[in-house]
């Protein structure tokens, strides 16, 4: 197959010495800025692009795409470590991944998201060779309406997400949307629930929130009980167990689905992908009430969905130019800046240029294994750093990072305000995770589902009309109501076999 | 307690390290950069006091990207650092809001994209802090034009066959644009005003989302700009522009008419605007203005600039001022009408 | 749990479920002044107003199922103990701090100070120890950011700060 005799060429650009040292290099700017909370990817590679004019274009991009897919890996060890997400996308693997570190099994939770990322990756990178284009013609199929039919699909796994009790995790879906109209309306731009502060008038600051929600809240628990001891002693080996592996197989292939998906579609986020992905874990799983105590597919789903969908981003970048998220637009600007213009001609013309990075995507995805792997044990020594003052460590982690998000000492009352709601909720035993979910989704949902207006006419049958959303839309309404038919469903079969309830 | 005493003594040992190791960074001169007119102008700008660049939008957003492109031309012609701060925030209104309360020394100064800044201050809604006296213009960057597309299939071939679509159909033509008050919805506004069609208003999210619904068949047409990925979708088919809303056509498009030429008196353009703080000595502005220019006239940046895609278009203070009045006028009936 | 306890919690319980039916009824109350339906579809105050009323509602549920349960369900120890909630607004307020002086004095100063005294009250460590913290997370963490990676990070902007170089 010609992609093949080509991608055979890719490999002997990208394994050259300079090519390789950059790859290297960029895995580990990723990782280190996935570490830092409030720098994202898009910063970083904004920041250092002035730098890669110098370069030639190969070892450049080479170098900007690495840092994009190898923030991930740093953002999921502040998630287990330290309840921390250094990245948005890692807040969900907080959830389940600090639970692990807490009963010290952190080697563990380290462990199987560096692996899951890593097969994620490939798996995506794979399917940038063989069909770029008829993937991402395919993705383009996804409007305004077949997006909020997704958005609603993912609510309707929130069902999968109560705990304990179903009314609390209503009611933080409902904070959390009642949250996500914070800021400019989608419609007319009106400013709503803003006090007349102009910060507020983009919303509430996503990281900053989530970190106060996880990082801080965790902090304020810790701290109120004197001598509490927060991390449990290592449990044996670091590494994972046959159990941990055989467990994690189902999410990581699921969660290569969902991240793989989402990266083809233009503006979906990272962040909804590993969302999307731990739901779905909780609703496939048979024993859902293991979940946010520790389980490994908590971790193994969202942290590989997490790396395919930024490995699948550069699909719609590289076929017709299409960049689906800030950082990967900033690598767009890199390229063009070199006189590479994404877009039809890109394959056409510039073959070697296009080959060695997607051959250099797969090598850069062993690095971040190579990089990261070994690399646990050190990561979780951290740990044994005595909490009086790692929680001093972690509070001037978050501020900065609050800080750095927006350049604005607002964010870091948000973090505050939401430190003590986390701290609260937790108390109260309210479960986070709805909330996070919907204040993701809810913004999304009213732009989309407006825009999906403005395509229709004011007329909500253009959701109905298309076969694709109406698809969606009726898998969601069967996932909602499945929990509930269930029962239902067992009386039925018990009247059938002719036997009373008593 | 013990603890207050500890606290004093962190607090002068804080200083202490502090005074030490400031003494490297940031130039100390003296805060007398802006003086009467005593000084003499070629003190301006004092060596080794950094100018900070203001972009009032994400680090990767728009504008960004060619922001870190003139920086170090910028820091040559002036002979100082020159720093770009992001300041993102309520699309640009946060990052603006904070040039027109800086120090009007020369020492701030950031960019202003038009027409998003004259759509947030005069926006009732907005509340904005700033409004157009607040804020000294330096010179003009960049210009893109803007420009409405179809798909490559798509049976209409000029702004006619469009305008008569809509006429045919009123509400149910779809016109992408990338949100209220954008340049390609004051487009839209200004066509229906001159024709008398009514056309499905979507509004989008940005450039690469508007040409992935028009791709994908969601919208029919969509306000695009010139600059970018769209050349080469262009040139390969997979989209057609059906006309260019400026006094010229472009090179990267042959074939394709203005607005004007076909009928349509539009031209609206995003562009991106450097200014100071209102009160900025004149000659201060003069030397800004003089150093951008030859900046964009290096024959590396200006290269690098193409490559980019970035249609670069200079102007001075003046000029500025004259653009910026024109667009306002223009912009200030459509207000309400965007908010229906 | 001991009775006293449990009344404690459900006394709390139902506070806190006073203060979200209050927040959704302001909320809906502020949808109310906006726009409810645009020309095209839901305006400004359409969802607000409807999830406001949500939250008003099922925390009304909530508040019943709280008030009819015999025992509360297993929410021991609510109350924070003295000490504890002062340790929790020494956190909290040293955030505030930071977040007010930032743009002040400075990041460096501003960090050094919130972390020396976080780590001499709270953490309870020896003053070397917290100096050297304190300075690495805000000496330290302001010229790897500015150096490494280019992110700079606030200056004072009292006059008198500014000319010692902070």
């Amino acid at each position: 197959m010609e992609a093949l005799e080509l991608l055979r060429n890719g490999f002997a650009v990208a394994i050259e010495p300079q090519n390789l040292l950059f790859a290297f290099i960029g895995c580990a700017l990723g990782t280190a800025v996935g570490v830092l909370p409030g720098i994202g990817s898009a910063a970083a590679i904004a920041i250092l692009l002035p730098v890669t004019f110098n370069l030639a274009p190969t070892p450049a991009i080479i170098m900007l795409a690495a840092i994009f897919y190898g923030t991930n890996y740093g953002g999921t060890i502040t998630s287990v470590l330290m309840n921390m997400p250094g990245e948005a996308a890692s807040v969900v693997t907080c959830m389940d991944g600090y639970e692990m570190a807490k009963r010290g099994r952190a080697g563990a939770a380290l462990a199987i998201a560096a692996i899951g990322s890593f097969i994620g990756g490939t798996v995506a990178t794979i399917g940038l060779v063989l069909s770029a284009e008829l993937l991402t013609r395919s993705a383009l199929q996804v409007g305004a309406p077949e997006y909020f039919a997704l958005l609603v699909l993912g609510m309707a796994l929130l069902t999968g997400l109560a705990s304990k009790s179903f009314l609390k995790s209503v009611m933080m879906a409902v904070l959390g949307l009642l949250l996500a109209t914070v800021g400019m309306d989608p419609t007319a731009g009106s400013p709503r629930f803003t006090f007349g502060r102009l910060e507020l008038l983009d919303g509430l600051s996503f990281v900053p929130v989530v970190m106060g929600l996880f990082g801080i809240g965790e902090i304020l628990i810790n701290l109120e009980v004197q001598g509490r001891s927060v991390f449990q002693k290592r449990l044996g080996s670091l590494l994972l167990t046959r159990d941990d592996i055989r467990q994690s197989v189902g999410p990581i292939t699921r969660g290569t689905l969902v991240g793989f998906v989402l990266g083809l579609i233009p503006g979906a986020t990272s962040v909804i992908a590993s969302f999307l992905s731990y739901s779905l874990e909780t609703k496939v799983s048979r024993t859902p009430e293991r979940f946010g105590k520790g389980a490994i597919e908590g971790v193994a789903a969202p942290e590989t969905a997490n790396n395919s969908f930024v490995n699948a981003n550069f699909i719609p970048l590289f076929a017709l130019g299409i960049p689906g998220t800030a950082s990967v637009a900033m690598i767009m600007g890199g390229m063009m800046a070199n006189g590479l213009v994404p877009g039809p001609f890109l394959y056409r013309d510039h073959a070697d240029f296009v080959w060695a990075v997607i051959a250099s995507m797969y090598i850069g995805n062993v690095i971040l294994l190579i990089l990261n792997l070994p690399l646990v044990g050190l990561w979780v020594k951290l740990l044994d750093v005595p909490y009086s003052i790692l929680f001093a460590a972690i509070l001037g982690f978050t501020t900065l990072g609050a800080y750095a998000v927006s350049n604005s000492p607002f964010d870091i009352f948000v973090m505050l305000v939401f430190g003590f709601l986390g701290y609260a909720f937790k108390k109260l035993e309210f479960p986070i995770a709805p909330l996070v979910l919907t204040l993701i989704l809810g913004p999304l949902m009213e732009r989309n589902l407006r825009k999906s207006l403005e395509m229709g006419g004011g007329d909500f049958t253009i959701l109905f009309d298309r076969p694709l959303s109406l698809a969606v839309l009726l898998i969601a309404a069967a996932l909602a109501l499945l929990p509930l038919l269930r029962p239902l469903w067992g009386r039925v079969e018990v009247l059938r076999s002719g036997q009373e309830t008593s | 307690m013990r603890n207050p005493l500890r606290r004093s003594l962190g607090l002068v040992a804080a200083v202490v390290i502090a005074a030490c190791g400031g003494a490297a960074p940031a130039g100390s001169a003296p805060s007398a950069s802006v003086t009467a007119s005593a000084a003499p102008k070629a003190a301006w700008p004092a060596p080794g006091k950094t100018i900070s660049l203001i972009v009032p939008y994400d680090a990767g957003g728009a504008g960004d990207v060619g922001a870190r492109l003139l920086a170090p031309y910028l820091e040559k012609e002036l002979g100082t650092m020159v720093e770009v701060v992001n300041k993102p925030g309520a699309g640009s209104q946060i990052g603006v809001t904070e040039l027109s309360r800086a120090k009007p020394d020369g020492y701030t100064i950031g960019f202003t994209h038009l027409p998003a800044t004259i759509a947030v201050y005069l926006d009732p809604e907005r509340q904005a802090a700033f409004n157009r006296a607040s804020l000294q213009p330096i010179a003009m960057y960049v210009v893109d034009p803007n420009a409405i597309a179809v798909k490559g299939n798509s049976p209409y071939k000029a702004l006619k066959d469009l305008v008569d679509a809509a006429k045919a159909n009123p509400g149910k033509v779809t016109l992408g644009d990338s949100g209220i008050l954008s340049d390609g919805h004051i487009t839209t506004l200004l066509l229906q005003e001159q024709t008398g069609a009514k056309f499905a208003v979507v509004h989008g999210a940005g450039g690469a989302k508007g040409i992935a619904d028009l791709l994908g068949g969601h919208v029919q047409a969509q306000n695009v700009n010139l600059s970018g990925s769209n050349i080469d979708l262009a040139k390969s088919g997979e989209i057609r522009l059906l006309g260019i809303f400026d006094d010229s056509t472009n090179p990267n498009y042959p074939g394709v008419t203005t607005a004007t030429s076909q009928g349509y008196k539009i031209s609206v353009a995003t562009s991106r605007a450097i200014s100071a703080p209102a009160g900025t000595p004149k000659d201060v502005v003069t030397i800004l203005s003089n150093a951008i220019k030859r900046a964009m006239a290096a024959p590396e940046f200006t290269a690098k600039a193409a490559s980019s895609g970035l249609s670069l278009r200079y102007m001075d203070p003046t000029q500025l001022e004259a653009y910026w009045t024109d667009l306002e006028t223009r912009v200030k009936p459509l207000i309400d009408l965007a908010k229906k | 749990m001991p009775p006293g306890q449990a009344n404690e919690a459900r006394a709390l319980n139902t506070v806190v479920a006073g203060i979200f039916i209050v927040l959704g009824l302001a909320a809906a109350f502020e949808a109310t002044k906006m726009r409810y339906y645009s020309s095209l579809g839901p305006g400004p105050g359409f969802f607000p107003l409807w999830l406001g009323g949500a939250l008003a509602l099922f925390s009304f549920l909530w508040l019943v199922q709280i008030r009819l349960a015999s025992s509360a369900d297993g929410t021991s120890g609510l109350r924070p103990g003295r000490a504890g909630a002062l340790r929790i607004a020494a956190v909290l307020g040293s955030l505030a701090f930071v977040a007010f002086t930032i743009e002040l004095i400075g990041f460096r100063l501003a960090m050094f100070a919130m972390l020396g005294f976080v780590l001499l009250t709270l953490g309870r460590q020896r003053l070397l120890v917290t100096l050297v913290v304190a300075a690495a997370g805000s000496f330290g963490a302001y010229y790897v950011m500015g150096g490494w990676l280019g992110v700079s990070l606030p200056n004072a902007t009292l006059p008198w700060l500014a000319d010692l170089g902070l």
